[in-house]
């Protein structure tokens, strides 16, 4: 079994960045290349690089404004935290234009690295969950769409480094009717059709081995398990070939430690037959300050060193 | 005296940028800015009551923001950076790294300054236990149960005490947060009884931005400890005018007060804070209306401010308060 160790999600801004988006917009653009450059330096030792996002203000709004068939709308409290996302609204079919991730993300400075890199996206069913439906009327048919698009815009991205897809899937963790279960499905096979990066699906915010069990195998290589959602465990009949799991918790300050995460990546690896085991955040680090989340990467480098160590 | 639509406020107003300036500006006293705060306590004072409510305080005049200004004089709390709230929006929130100590009821000289001057009856607003350990870190307490405990017994409850001895008659407590998790709405119900327990005065709780419309909060609603229940609506609503079911969208959750038995009185949010539209006399009254035909009871219903004005500048603020004086007013002579 391999470790390997990714962050994923929107990364928080620094003081100034958020005083200057306030006060200096002509000189964002600027600030946020210097640094996304210096958080892309900061994850050296990790497995993969990914974008800090620190243009996005939420997790969906740069993807909405991208597509067409799509505006947005007011805030809306995301999942369980006191962080809002403005609403989107299908108000057309939803088309993307290709090379979306061009513009949506830091490619130009990802490739740059010349490191193996990840590009992440909300799943299907958590996308159209948190989606106001003006058109559709069924959220089958908004899951595949926005997965048929989402699967074009992936295949567009020719580069060898993309190695990792991230799907982060908290809708995921509060669907429980029958018929969500197969949207989930449905909307992960359409996405995942004929990729060749395997593609890791975060779940977060709540347990999920219940979940997980009614769900059955999925079209990923593997599940993001958030171990900091109270009572969560990873489940003993898990079948994927690879896990993620979450090391560091973006939901408090309280700094793990590396004996913690050693103890945790032994329980799983006695237990389950793993072919990768990720060392991962469980959500995005944005729900910390920035000071803190700069210390979690770099505890989460140390843990990967020391899980390389002891393996 | 009570009368049917008894108005309020539900807590901050903008502070003016005099206000701000005086305040970092090195070159002042302490004292200066001392009569600083007093200049805009009393300021917001009379402007609330100038519009005619009948409930006011001072907008909050003192405290930096909701969160922050209490755990400020919390001890067990250190701060440690902003984390977004929305776009680009963010709130500076604190770790818990320590027991959480009472070192002093932090809203007694703004509530005696307030008492001193104040030509109407006075609400207090603070903030409550639940929503302080939901927007902290915590780093101390081995459970949350164990943090929202300490935080009722050992913070709150005394700080509510304090107050009523000192002449308090009506105090908000606000909880935001109170909907945020839930499979939580047990333990808040706990906190909030704890923090309520033997104060002895009349007790409203603030809720808003549930995210389900209450419903997971109606069915406990009733088991609160509290007289008065102040709600938003105002922002899911319509801006047309009627009492029919569909113009009136934002409020039709209120069935569920009769379905649950819910006995207290609804604080009614009849303005949107998020929008500079001033929402005219007869709008306010429509939505009035419409919501006591769902309570059934003219007596069980107060009128509000979906949340805190702070939102909006001041000149708007005072033209939404006017709007919703004004509308209760037409309220109660349509029932007349």
């Amino acid at each position: 079994m391999k470790a390997e160790a990714y962050i994923f999600g929107i990364f928080p801004r620094d003081e100034r960045l958020i005083e200057a988006t306030r006060r200096y917009p002509q000189r964002i653009k600027e600030m946020v290349t210097e640094r996304t450059k210096k958080l892309l330096r900061l994850q050296e030792g990790l497995s993969y690089v990914s974008d800090p996002l620190l243009g996005w203000d939420d997790m969906l709004r740069p993807i909405v404004q991208n597509f067409e068939g799509m505006e947005v709308d007011g805030l809306n409290r995301f999942f369980e935290t006191n962080t809002f996302y403005r609403i989107p609204v299908t108000v057309g079919k939803i088309r993307s234009n290709g090379r979306m991730f061009s513009r949506i993300m830091a490619m130009d400075l990802l490739k740059e690295t010349g490191r193996p890199f990840l590009l992440e996206l909300p799943d299907p069913f958590t996308f159209a969950s948190l989606c106001l439906d003006k058109y559709y009327g069924d959220k089958g048919g908004l899951i595949e769409d926005y997965a048929k698009a989402m699967n074009g815009e992936l295949k567009d991205v020719k580069d060898d480094n993309f190695r990792l897809l991230v799907l982060k899937a908290p809708s995921i963790a509060f669907a429980s009717r029958e018929e969500d279960l197969e949207l989930i499905k449905k909307g992960l096979r359409v996405l995942t059709d004929g990729l060749n990066v395997p593609a890791i699906l975060h779940i977060y915010f709540r347990k999920v081995d219940t979940a997980l069990s009614h769900l059955g195998q999925l079209p990923v290589s593997g599940i993001g398990i958030d171990l900091f959602a109270s009572g969560s465990k990873v489940p003993d009949d898990y079948r994927y070939e690879c896990l993620a799991l979450s090391a560091i918790d973006a939901r408090n300050t309280r700094m793990e430690t590396v004996s913690g995460s050693l103890r945790k990546v032994k329980e799983i690896v006695t237990r389950l037959n793993l072919k990768k085991l990720y060392l991962t955040n469980n959500s995005d680090l944005e729900l910390l300050p920035y000071v803190f989340a700069i210390r979690k990467v770099r505890a989460l480098r140390t843990m990967l060193k020391a899980t390389e160590e002891a393996m | 005296m009570d009368h049917p639509f008894m108005t309020q406020e539900i807590g901050s107003l903008r502070k003016p940028e005099w206000y701000v300036r005086a305040l970092r500006d090195h070159s002042l006293s302490k004292e200066a800015k001392e009569r600083a705060k007093d200049d805009l306590s009393l300021l917001n004072l009379r402007m609330l009551e100038d519009v005619g409510l009948d409930f006011v305080y001072d907008g909050e005049a003192r405290r930096v923001e909701m969160y922050e200004y209490p755990v400020r004089h919390i001890g067990g709390f250190v701060f440690t950076g902003r984390v977004r709230s929305f776009d680009n929006k963010y709130y500076r929130k604190a770790r818990c790294v320590g027991p959480v100590e009472y070192m002093g009821n932090f809203h007694l000289d703004e509530f005696r300054f307030v008492k001193q001057h104040a030509k109407k009856a006075v609400k207090v607003p603070v903030t409550g236990p639940y929503t302080i350990v939901d927007w902290s870190f915590n780093e101390h307490y081995d459970t949350r149960k164990d943090f929202l405990n300490d935080m009722s017994r050992k913070i709150l409850n005394p700080l509510l005490k304090d107050l009523s001895k000192e002449g308090a008659t009506v105090i908000q407590v606000d909880e935001p947060a109170a909907t945020t998790h839930p499979n939580e709405m047990d333990d808040f119900k706990d906190a909030f009884n704890e923090t309520v327990i033997d104060v002895g005065t009349r007790i409203s709780v603030h809720i808003c931005y549930s995210g389900d419309n209450y419903r997971t909060l109606f069915p406990i609603l009733d088991e609160l400890k509290a007289d008065q229940y102040a709600l938003e609506f105002a922002n899911r609503d319509s801006w047309n005018l009627g009492t029919d079911e569909e113009t009136r969208r934002g409020y039709v959750s209120l069935r569920l007060y009769r379905e649950h038995g819910v006995s207290g009185i609804v604080g009614l949010g009849v303005l949107d804070v998020h929008t500079d539209r001033v929402e005219t006399p007869e709008l306010v009254r429509d939505r009035i209306l419409f919501a006591t035909k769902l309570i059934g009871d003219p007596s069980k219903v107060y009128v509000n401010p979906d949340c805190g004005l702070r939102t909006r500048d001041r000149r708007t603020a005072f033209l939404k308060l006017k709007a919703m004086v004004e509308g209760a007013e037409l309220a109660r002579k349509a029932l007349a």
